[in-house]
């Protein structure tokens, strides 16, 4: 038998590392000491949220939406666009919304994703069915027949609560864009730890997301009052709880409503005044 | 997704029907098509169920398969979904026309089925690490005629209620070295218990009121619905919106209400019909695709 | 020869059927309400569904139609559980492909292609559960679906395999007696004789061949008989319904 000098026998069985570690200890949480938090935590709390409308400069519209635990989403919207194949998909009179959803193969934690691999294509894949069921109610699709609208969110760093935060960018940037909409959609994440007692826990954060039982993601539009969008599962529980979840959620999405408003004044006002600079500026 | 065209009136006449409690088909708000249920129709599955719900046609191979488990559950097995689309059903589902609508299905499921307390998988481990059953349920739309999800989820149930897995025994050698040994009797098996199994309840809006089981012509008067899954105790294991309108809080409260309530009646007649099945043995005439 | 035994000192099949027998034949026209035409058939434990929808206009590109005849569009596909191995996928693999070709010429020579010119005529079928003689299955459900549909046809277009055990040839095959050996499948136009399509896998003697056609045309014609049956009592029970 030709022997292939080249490549290193190994072993004709060989077991993940991971396998051993996970079995023989109880795990440790938290390494940066993220258990300390975890516990006391008021599960009303909201994390800092931060937005900034129109950063972009080649997207018509942009924004970008960072939480307190570390996710940060960066979408771009561009408005309405002659659709390539008319007709097909949306009926008559009405236009089309086209979203994308990608994680940046730095986003996760460690090498939990392959980027590229099937399965986080599946995963980039429901995140944008996702993201369109939330917009799509949000957006005047109406008054764009036969266009289609693009909103790409590229999600820069995973921190929990990717999903909700990728809906509040997405609404911001089509905002931002001056495509016409009912209402910016706000998104809210929740989840519930182990434990018969546990409850919800508004926008976890990545560790507490990996741990939970249950998630839920929820979007509003807030002066409407309409729920765009409930995407959640996990152990089942009685339909009490999810209301009770669900109220928290869509709390959770009003209370975040006007910091989303505000960037996107600012992003307006920041607009004018350049607009108004390049006007001085050619007069003089 | 097939589809139908309704015009204007047809739509309103849907819309108005359904305020008074009354549907095209005569049937209440609350109310399941008539539902045929047959368990065992296809033999080279390790268990198999097709489900006529109106015009929705499913059927459901389930298959055991002999795998390793997955790193973060190292003493259980796993459920795989599949759901093919097939070009029987509308011919936009030819090629990959229907893998969307497929992927879409099987994610919903997985979702569904996410609750740990679904199906015991402990049991379909075999050797912890190295081996462990898979499941494979293979969910193949041949007709659709409105309210997919809860076809089937009624299927898998009765898919995952007929599956009977062969038992098998690991056997050590001295050297440590396993082997794994199949029981020669094929009645010797070991059944999932299907309590826990969830059913999901397809809520659409209508109008200010809600229907569960929409036929097509409801669907396409409906804007948004929502997808709730229930067990058989009445606890809720996922939801999801699904459709491009969107829903009043008040009005997913008392969807997840009504759902709650018929699922658990979903799940009592089911299990009806599944258990005299069994009861009626290989006694019991097969009537597949030729009744 | 190590080969099993295809046929007992008696002249019996391993599954007890005589040289020429074919195995049970159960069907049903008109399963589905939605589609134009659907059928199902079972054939032992193979079993087969088959929907046709058409004609209608051209979907997708207008640019494949046919001036003069309509275009007889075909998809085979296996269900994942159809097999005793699990399949990854149903249908979109080399030999679907080959199967849905084979299906499309074999009915267009038997629909009367010409009275429909540009338009379309899709055929699909689905193999529900696999146990041999899957494509002769599919062209039988298949005609009769068609006929469901009620898209006119020359003929019935009946298909059936045949081996050879030494010098016997054998009707329908069974799994088990796939297993090496020549192989020939036939789809006939049964009234006029004609031969929609000859297929003739692994090495045959010439002399043989026509021994083997002739097993074949015969298990055709048998089959024919059966179709043609059930064709009538969905006939009588449609007419009935109109009738009251």
């Amino acid at each position: 038998m030709p022997l292939d000098h080249r490549r290193v026998r190994g072993p004709e069985e060989s077991q993940p590392p991971e396998l051993w570690a996970a079995a023989g200890e109880v795990p440790v949480e938290g390494e940066e000491g993220e258990d300390k938090d975890a516990a006391p935590r008021d599960p009303c709390d909201l994390r800092p949220l931060f937005a900034r409308a129109g950063l972009l400069s080649q997207a018509e519209g942009s924004a970008y939406v960072e939480l307190g635990g570390g996710t940060k989403v960066l979408c771009a919207a561009w408005g309405p666009r002659e659709a390539a194949e008319p007709g097909a998909a949306a009926p008559a009179g009405t236009g089309r919304l086209l979203c994308e959803f990608r994680r940046a193969p730095f986003a996760g934690r460690g090498a939990r994703w392959r980027p590229g691999s099937a399965s986080e294509r599946e995963a980039e894949r429901e995140a944008a069915a996702a993201l369109q069921e939330a917009l799509e109610p949000a957006v005047r699709l109406a008054r764009y027949p036969r266009a289609r609208l693009a909103v790409s969110a590229l999600l820069l760093q995973d921190g929990g609560s990717a999903l909700a935060a990728a809906i509040s960018a997405a609404s911001l940037a089509l905002a931002d864009a001056g495509v016409e909409m009912y209402d910016l959609a706000v998104g809210c994440a929740l989840c519930r730890s182990p434990g018969p007692a546990a409850a919800w826990m508004l926008q976890p954060g990545e560790p507490e997301e990996r741990r939970a039982v249950a998630r839920l993601t929820v979007a509003l539009l807030p002066a409407l009052n309409q729920v765009s969008a409930v995407l959640g599962g996990g152990q089942g529980s009685s339909p009490d709880a999810w209301v009770q979840a669900l109220r928290l959620g869509l709390d959770g999405c009003h209370r975040l409503y006007p910091v989303l408003r505000q960037s996107l004044l600012r992003a307006a006002r920041r607009r004018d005044a350049t607009a108004a600079a390049a006007a001085t500026a050619a007069t003089a | 997704m097939a589809s139908v065209v309704l015009s204007e009136p047809e739509k309103l006449y849907i819309v108005h029907g359904v305020q008074e409690d009354l549907r095209v088909d005569g049937r209440g708000c609350e109310d399941y098509r008539c539902a045929e249920v047959e368990t065992d129709v296809v033999s080279n599955t390790s268990g198999s169920a097709r489900v006529k719900l109106g015009h929705t046609d499913i059927l459901v191979g389930v298959k055991a398969e002999m795998g390793t488990p997955k790193l973060e559950k190292p003493d259980e097995g796993y459920l795989e979904f599949f759901v093919d689309c097939s070009a029987n059903a509308t011919p936009e589902f030819e090629g990959r026309g229907g893998e969307e609508l497929g992927t879409e299905i099987a994610n919903t499921l997985y979702r569904v089925f996410s609750s740990e307390s679904s199906v015991d998988l402990k049991s379909l481990c075999i050797n912890p690490r190295e081996h462990c059953w898979v499941l494979y349920v293979d969910v193949l739309l041949l007709e659709c005629g409105g309210n997919l999800f809860d076809a089937i989820s009624i299927a898998v149930k009765a898919a995952l209620f007929n599956t009977r897995i062969p038992k098998v025994r690991v056997l050590e050698d001295e050297e440590g070295s396993k082997e794994i040994e199949l029981s020669d009797d094929p009645y010797d098996c070991i059944r999932l218990n299907v309590d826990d199994v969830p059913c999901i309840v397809t809520l659409s809006k209508i109008g200010y009121r809600h229907v569960v089981d929409a036929t097509l012509q409801e669907e396409a008067c409906s804007l948004a619905s929502l997808l709730i899954s229930v067990t058989s105790k009445g606890a809720l294991t996922s939801m999801k919106k699904v459709g491009k309108g969107s829903l009043d809080p008040e009005s997913i409260f008392e969807m997840m209400e009504t759902g709650k309530r018929v699922g658990k009646s979903l799940h009592i007649a089911l299990q009806k019909i599944l258990d005299e099945e069994e009861s009626l043995g290989t006694s019991r005439q097969k009537v597949g695709f030729l009744g | 020869m190590a080969a099993p035994e295809l046929l007992s000192d008696e002249g019996y099949r391993a599954d007890g059927r005589r040289p020429a027998e074919l195995r049970k034949v159960r069907a049903r026209m008109g399963v589905f309400a939605q589609a134009d035409g659907s059928a199902y058939i079972e054939q032992g434990n193979t079993k087969a569904l088959a929907v046709v929808y058409g004609p209608h206009e051209m979907r997708g590109s207008r640019s494949k139609a046919l001036p003069d005849r309509a275009l007889v569009n075909c998809q085979y596909s296996m269900a994942t559980f159809s097999t005793g191995e699990r399949r990854r996928r149903p249908h979109g693999d080399r030999q679907a492909g080959e199967l849905a070709l084979h299906l499309k010429q074999t009915f267009e020579a038997a629909i009367l292609t010409h009275l429909y010119p540009r338009s379309q005529i899709d055929i699909y079928v689905q193999i529900l559960q696999a146990d041999g003689g899957n494509y002769c299955a599919c062209v039988n459900a298949a005609t009769l679906a068609v006929m469901d549909a009620g898209i006119p046809m020359r003929d019935y277009v009946c298909a059936c395999s045949a081996g050879l055990a030494e010098d016997t040839p054998l009707a329908d095959r069974s799994p088990e007696e796939a297993a090496g050996g020549p192989r020939l499948v036939l789809a006939l136009l049964p009234a006029s004789g004609q031969i929609a399509l000859l297929q003739l896998s692994a090495r045959l003697h010439q002399e043989r061949l026509e021994a083997a056609l002739e097993a074949a045309g015969q298990a055709c014609r048998a089959l024919h008989a059966v179709l043609d049956r059930v064709v009538r009592d969905r006939l009588r029970e449609v007419t009935a319904l109109l009738g009251d």
